[in-house]
């Protein structure tokens, strides 16, 4: 009998085990060191008063007092939650919409898919030096096309109001990527869905709407969770734009913190405020509040979203 | 026995050698463009001047780079700074204090008790001063003749009246091309001109913060005023469209803006950029009615210090008593306009010579300057007021609930 | 093909072309600017084409800005980061797609949620890690990392490993080859395609990588190009013509590899969107 048990729980060999482990060890070795153990430890940094002068002293929830007391977390977060709604939305959708036209079979299509491309792969800073001299409302290109067409001019980075939607657009020049994988994802979806649907009288929208859609459901949900991920982390092009006052101010959220981003104000409060409790303290609010968004979209997304054959979800 | 002697003669001269290499000390400057120039002379200097040690210079504008490094051992051994972080970096232990050493040596008499001031937290001194700084107000002389102004404006009153005059708008496009007000840049000057209009920061016995004081006040009023008449949008545009900052296409070197209120540096760079500018330097408008406050503004200054991570400490020491002694801060002084933090300097014919000079020392001797207060939490109080003073410069917030707000927000500031 | 399909195919061409033009721009005006005087940038009028063409715009960014350094230093790093990924990633994925051993499934699955954690979450605790170590001011602590594998190319490579044959390793396995014989002589080479892949996003994300640098690189003859351009724009005076020339030379190298290693990039994009 206990023989019996014996072999029924060594599904694996030892030494498969040990081969196994041998193999995977640089990248478990590197995530205890580099994840697991820094996620833990931030956690108790979250709950000291610290920084790298001086060793933590344990001040229990202040940190956190002190955040839910403060203006600029709050308005962190309202200016990340938009960049998260509105760059992550106006991203996919336009990628979507290019890689449609992209789909369709017009000479030279590859050509187009390269110029679509490139932009996403070219540096963030140099992207972002590059737009911010496009947006200067004297003498850039952005300003100068909209009065060619009669259009006001207006202070991109300047003023309040403009300045997220300035990053948006800056966003979308980059969406190169993005585009490629719906564009393989549209490509995936099988003609005969399609031709039966028009053999049923279905209209362009129609097809869209009920087949398209559904098929790369998906995709579009990978692309979505990462989307907002990416943008809970927005902080090199919200560094870089707010940084161009030639350092007179150290710490910038710029024009009336409209850009001073989740991740900006943490770094700050970091390595400019040296207050890296609190620092930490922002870091696990914000894990709590990624960990919740992603469980709720997986979770709703059984409603939406049409795993169709043989999908196998990963967690 | 000559055998003996030779090896005696080489272990000697070996010996000499080894010990005569100079010790290393690294410096870390914020400065840029010209003032790097100088910096890097007095360096040569000092290393001239003895055998012991060996400076040697880098640049690093970056302020949260150069703490980063201090923080992580990798720093240099002596670096500059501005005496409005002295105590929030004290309080976090980045500088070793000096007191010990300046009593050693029997150093710092002549300092001017005021920068000195402006070194020191709790109690201890953190850093010394190289030159201090106070902001004046310059002015474009052709711009105020074309207005009809013979002189520049005195009082807030006055400043207003002018400014408004002063600006030129383009009559195609209503753009802003030429600036009437001292606008640009902005970060500097609401803090010089709240001192400037008799107000104050922190109470005398230093123990509340005051962000809602009369001289806050005025200036807000003032800098509201403006932009509404001129509008904010305009103002917008023309100073993120403007030339950067002190570079050759400055508005107020170029001869775009009539007033700016600025430190001493931006004569040298007048000078360099566009000698033809017809300008002049002034002291910073008073409260109308309040004589007694003129000549107000704030007194800051440049500051060098030894970070507690330096690996040189004496070798840093040594450097510092040089470029902060008279000779190597007279040559700073000289080159590059800024006041010399010492009595003895502020007597010195080279020195009274030097453009601006008469105009800063008098202000300084009249008394009416006062410095950002020193605390730990120093920088996010300046940090908060001057976003606050944004929403309100702007029209999105009304003055008295910004200020009730910072009053509330910036209590617990003060530890 | 009838009129109102040619009509309609003709708007979506329109369409098409617009779009471009909207990615396009900004490249012509980056070049533009850069082969302009200050004068001529400044101005109020604007011509596409210089009125007279700088060239030594990007001599001069050479000189003023430390450009070379720059450059050596980006090299150096981004080599040895796509060296550490090249050699552990494989063994990595190998261990999660060819063996059958109790933590394939568990880990993989680790893996995954590992890609949706916030970088902020552990960036203070490895900073001060690091900082304990002395470490930060030298490249370690933007090179190591990557000889633990990153998250991304493991997934990417054990998908590709999981569609070779295990009739392949079976038949080694007969012949009395090791694991890791069967996993270097045979497996290694005929993922050469995705190998590829690896090299070219290491290489991309190294050079285009800004935190890292920010954190780490505290002295200015360590910095890299991307460091080295921010601080630039950063500091007083900012000629822009040089700082775009300089922008210019730093995308550059990516558009250069891009355009010989289009398929690689696509492939690759491809096999980690659709892998869900």
């Amino acid at each position: 009998m206990t023989l019996h048990l014996k072999h029924k729980k060594m599904k694996y060999s030892y030494k498969n085990n040990l081969k196994g482990l041998l193999f995977t060890s640089p990248w478990i070795i590197g995530f205890l060191v580099f994840s697991l153990y820094p996620i833990c430890i931030s956690l108790y940094y979250s709950f000291t008063n610290f920084n790298i002068f001086m060793s933590p002293e344990f001040i229990g929830f202040d940190n956190y007092a002190d955040l839910f007391t403060d203006d600029l977390f709050y308005k962190s977060l309202t200016n990340t939650v938009y960049m998260a709604i509105f760059g992550t939305g106006i991203s996919i959708i336009f990628s979507l919409i290019s890689a449609m036209l992209l789909n369709m079979k017009v000479k030279g299509q590859s050509i187009f898919r390269t110029i679509f491309f490139l932009p996403s792969i070219v540096p963030v800073v140099a992207s972002t030096l590059m737009w911010t001299w496009i947006y200067n409302p004297q003498y850039g290109i952005l300003n100068k096309i909209m009065s060619f067409f009669g259009l006001p001019e207006l202070n991109w980075l300047s003023n309040p109001a403009l300045t997220k939607p300035s990053l948006v657009l800056m966003g979308v020049w980059s969406t190169g990527t993005m585009i490629i994988i719906f564009l393989a994802a549209l490509q995936n979806v099988p003609i005969q869905l399609y031709e039966a649907a028009e053999l049923d009288g279905a209209g362009a929208f129609q097809k869209f709407l009920h087949i398209t859609l559904p098929s790369i459901s998906p995709i579009m949900l990978y692309q979505i969770i990462l989307g907002l991920i990416g943008n809970f982390q927005y902080f090199t092009q919200a560094y870089i734009i707010t940084g161009a006052n030639g350092g007179l101010n150290v710490a910038s959220g710029g024009p009336e913190n409209s850009i001073l981003f989740y991740a900006l104000y943490l770094f700050q409060n970091a390595f400019v405020y040296l207050k890296m409790g609190k620092a930490s303290a922002m870091a696990w609010i914000l894990f709590i509040i990624a960990g919740i968004i992603t469980y709720l979209l997986i979770k709703t997304s059984k409603t939406w979203v049409d795993y169709g054959q043989g999908g196998d979800k990963n967690e | 026995m000559m055998k003996k002697i030779f090896f005696i003669a080489v272990f000697t001269i070996i010996t000499c050698l080894i010990f005569s290499e100079r010790q290393i000390v690294n410096f870390w400057y914020l400065w840029t463009g010209n003032d790097a120039v100088i910096v890097e002379n007095i360096i040569k200097d000092f290393n001239e001047s003895q055998t012991t040690y060996e400076v040697k210079g880098l640049q690093v504008p970056d302020v949260q780079k150069q703490i980063a490094a201090i923080a992580s051992n990798s720093g240099p051994d002596v670096t500059d700074n501005f005496n409005t972080n002295i105590g929030s970096y004290a309080s976090k232990g980045i500088l070793m204090p000096l007191d010990q050493l300046m009593k050693r040596d029997s150093y710092g008499d002549d300092f001017i008790k005021e920068a000195l001031n402006t070194c020191k937290y709790n109690g201890k001194t953190y850093g010394l001063p190289i030159g201090i700084t106070t902001m004046m107000l310059y002015y474009n002389k052709d711009l105020l003749k074309e207005a009809g102004y013979d002189r520049v404006p005195l009082t807030d009153k006055e400043l207003i009246e002018y400014s408004l005059k002063l600006t030129k708008k383009d009559s195609e496009t209503g753009y802003i091309k030429t600036l009437g007000f001292p606008d640009f840049p902005f970060v500097y000057y609401p803090v010089n001109l709240t001192f400037a209009l008799g107000g104050d920061f922190i109470t005398k016995d230093g123990k509340t913060l005051t962000p809602d004081n009369p001289g806050t006040r005025k200036a807000l009023e003032l800098i509201y005023n403006f932009r509404k008449t001129v509008g904010i949008d305009n103002i917008q545009r023309f100073t993120s469209s403007a030339g950067g900052y002190v570079t050759p296409n400055d508005p107020f070197i170029v001869g775009d803006q009539a007033l700016r209120i600025d430190g001493p540096w931006l004569n040298s760079l007048i000078k360099e950029y566009n000698p033809d500018l017809n300008f002049g330097i002034a002291e910073l408008p008073y409260p109308e009615g309040h004589k007694e406050l003129a000549g107000g503004g704030e007194l800051s200054s440049s500051v060098m210090f030894i970070p507690s991570t330096s690996k040189n400490k004496e070798g840093a020491w040594a450097f510092i008593k040089y470029i902060c002694g008279k000779v190597g801060m007279k040559s700073f002084a000289i080159a590059n306009g800024t006041t010399p933090a010492r009595y003895s300097l502020l007597k010195d014919p080279d020195i009274q010579k030097i453009d601006g000079f008469k105009e800063f020392a008098e202000r300084i001797e009249k008394g009416n300057l006062k410095s950002f207060p020193s605390f730990p939490n120093q920088q996010e109080y300046l940090s908060q007021m001057e976003q606050e003073w944004e929403l309100i410069i702007n029209g999105k917030e009304s003055l008295d609930d910004g200020l009730e707000k910072l009053t509330k927000k910036t209590l617990k500031l003060l530890k | 093909m009838n009129k109102r399909t040619s009509g309609k195919n003709f708007t979506k061409y329109l369409i098409l072309i617009l779009i471009s033009m909207i990615f396009l721009f900004p490249f012509l005006f980056l070049i533009s600017t850069s082969l302009k005087s200050m004068d001529e940038a400044f101005s109020n009028s604007f011509h596409l084409i210089p009125q007279t063409i700088h060239w030594d715009n990007y001599i001069k960014a050479f000189q003023k800005i430390p450009f070379l350094t720059y450059t050596k230093n980006t090299v150096v790093i981004t080599l040895i980061n796509v060296i550490g990924q090249l050699i552990v990633c494989p063994m990595i994925a190998y261990g999660l797609s060819k063996i059958e051993w109790i933590g394939k499934k568990i880990i993989f699955g680790i893996i995954l949620a590992t890609m949706l954690i916030p970088y902020q979450v552990t960036m203070i605790p490895v900073y001060m890690i690091w900082n304990k170590l002395n470490l930060v001011g030298t490249i370690i602590p933007i090179t190591l990392p990557a000889f633990f594998g990153n998250a991304f190319y493991i997934i990417i490579l054990t998908q590709f490993f999981k569609t070779i044959p295990n009739s392949i390793l079976e038949a080694a396995k007969i012949d009395g080859a090791s694991e890791f014989r069967i996993y270097s002589k045979i497996v290694l080479p005929l993922c050469k395609p995705a190998l590829a892949t690896v090299a070219i996003f290491t290489f991309l994300n190294t050079w285009s990588d800004f935190l890292g640098p920010l954190l780490y690189l505290t002295e200015q003859k360590s910095w890299t190009l991307s460091i080295g351009l921010q601080q630039y724009m950063s500091a007083h005076y900012v000629e822009w013509t040089l700082l775009m020339a300089a922008s210019a030379m730093f995308t550059i190298p990516i558009v250069i590899l891009f355009f010989f290693a289009q398929k690689k990039f696509v492939e690759g994009i491809v096999t980690t969107g659709l892998k869900d």
